[in-house]
């Protein structure tokens, strides 16, 4: 089912399409949420936040423009107004072992765990596009409409969170410096 | 797009990469080919795509079915209130409904009002051939037939009794007329119908119960037993 009948059904308050819209774009929701609030119960409640905001405003979604980025925008948004809310950003904490995805090599989840632990001194704008880049695989115009900026502009700022993910993780010894020769 | 230069240089090489990393693959070959004389730019190119290797598909997480119910559940609850509209014939019929009903009201419990008489002289009332008006002129010859069966017999204790079956709001309305309209007196009989139809909106429904009821039991004390109801 496609977006637009699958939100054209939703808007009939038909049960079982409102549960296929949560299954399809919850692990996007909740992955946002826990990579920008660090915490899964945190993550769960804005999930839930997100949902409920989603529905409510579904009729004013554009059904010429992709509906991913709408609610990734709007989970964005969310994580923004938690986080300002909840005024200090903790230390990355217990998710990061729960989320761990592929563990490669001994030191492939210590690589993660530094990878994210750099991408949180960065700033927020630079954070989300990378996580919905790289993390979250969504494209740069994706990442565009959610954030509601050029893709020339995210282009730059992926850039540049990669430029300073290297040095940072060079300057804590995970990777190799780049050779002088 | 300007397609990359065959052999790209040192100083193009991040530029590409970076291009690379935002997903153009078409650079690949470009870059490996680079790389494959360039110790440097290919330990750069090595460790971006570790990297991004690690991160990538790390999040999100799978589908969270305890969750999905959570959310649905604070969805259902968050629903709007969507009201209903009547529609507008029903809205008509309602206040058509009342004004019969009242009116029927108004002539059963009359004689208990007002005083007693001896001899009675009502007029019956002929309803207009309007066809919108019919169904009104249907329940009040009815009504005014069955007032002057009652008031020929002077049952006083059948009207009293149809009244106690009256809730106490059709009490308080205005002064119901006492006199039933004469033939063909069609304002008086409109102006009465919309006084008490206005009142009656108000407490519409156990009127109307009440209105049934107490036309049912006068049917039943009236009417001979094998008179078609």
């Amino acid at each position: 089912m496609d977006d637009a009948t699958l939100v054209d059904n939703c808007l009939k308050q038909d049960p079982p399409s409102m549960r296929v819209l949560v299954e399809r774009f919850q692990p996007t929701v909740l992955g946002l949420c826990c990579r920008m609030l660090h915490h899964s119960h945190d993550a769960e409640d804005v999930t839930q936040e997100v949902f409920v905001r989603v529905f409510r405003s579904l009729a004013s979604w554009d059904a010429s423009r992709p509906l991913r980025p709408w609610i990734v925008s709007i989970a964005v948004n969310r994580c923004r107004t938690w986080l300002s809310r909840r005024g200090t950003r903790p230390e990355p904490v217990d998710f990061l072992h729960e989320t761990l995805g592929r563990e490669d090599s001994p030191d492939s989840g210590e690589l993660l765990h530094e990878i994210r632990t750099a991408l949180e001194a960065m700033r927020e704008d630079y954070r989300l596009v990378f996580v919905m880049f790289h993390e979250q695989g969504l494209s740069l115009e994706e990442v565009a409409a959610a954030m509601q900026r050029p893709s020339g502009t995210i282009k730059t700022w992926l850039h540049r969170t990669r430029a300073e993910l290297l040095d940072c993780l060079r300057k804590r010894g995970m990777v190799e410096s780049p050779s002088l020769d | 797009m300007t397609p990359p230069p065959a052999t790209p240089d040192c100083r193009s090489f991040p530029a590409l990469l970076d291009d690379y990393l935002d997903g153009d693959t078409r650079l690949r070959p470009v870059l490996v080919a680079h790389t494959a004389a360039c110790a440097s730019c290919a330990a750069e190119m090595r460790l971006a795509e570790k990297i991004l290797n690690r991160v990538a598909g790390s999040t999100p997480p799978a589908v969270d079915a305890v969750l999905v119910e959570r959310i649905l559940a604070a969805v259902g609850r968050d629903r709007p209130i969507v009201e209903v509209s009547r529609p507008p014939w029903k809205a008509f019929a309602l206040v058509v409904g009342a004004l019969a009903a009242c009116f029927v009201i108004g002539v059963s419990i009359r004689p208990a009002i007002a005083p007693a008489r001896p001899t009675v002289e009502v007029a019956r009332f002929d309803p207009p051939a309007s066809p919108r008006v019919e169904p009104i002129g249907e329940r009040l010859s009815e009504a005014s037939d069955l007032l002057v069966q009652l008031t020929r017999r002077r049952t006083s204790e059948t009207v009293t009794a149809a009244r106690t079956m009256l809730p106490d709001t059709a009490l308080t309305l205005e002064p119901l007329p006492t006199e039933l309209p004469a033939a063909g007196d069609l304002q008086t009989a409109a102006d009465s119908v919309r006084t008490v139809g206005r009142n009656a909106v108000m407490c519409f429904e156990p009127l109307t119960r009440s209105a049934e009821n107490a036309l049912s039991f006068l049917r039943r004390e009236v009417l001979p037993p094998d008179a078609p109801h």
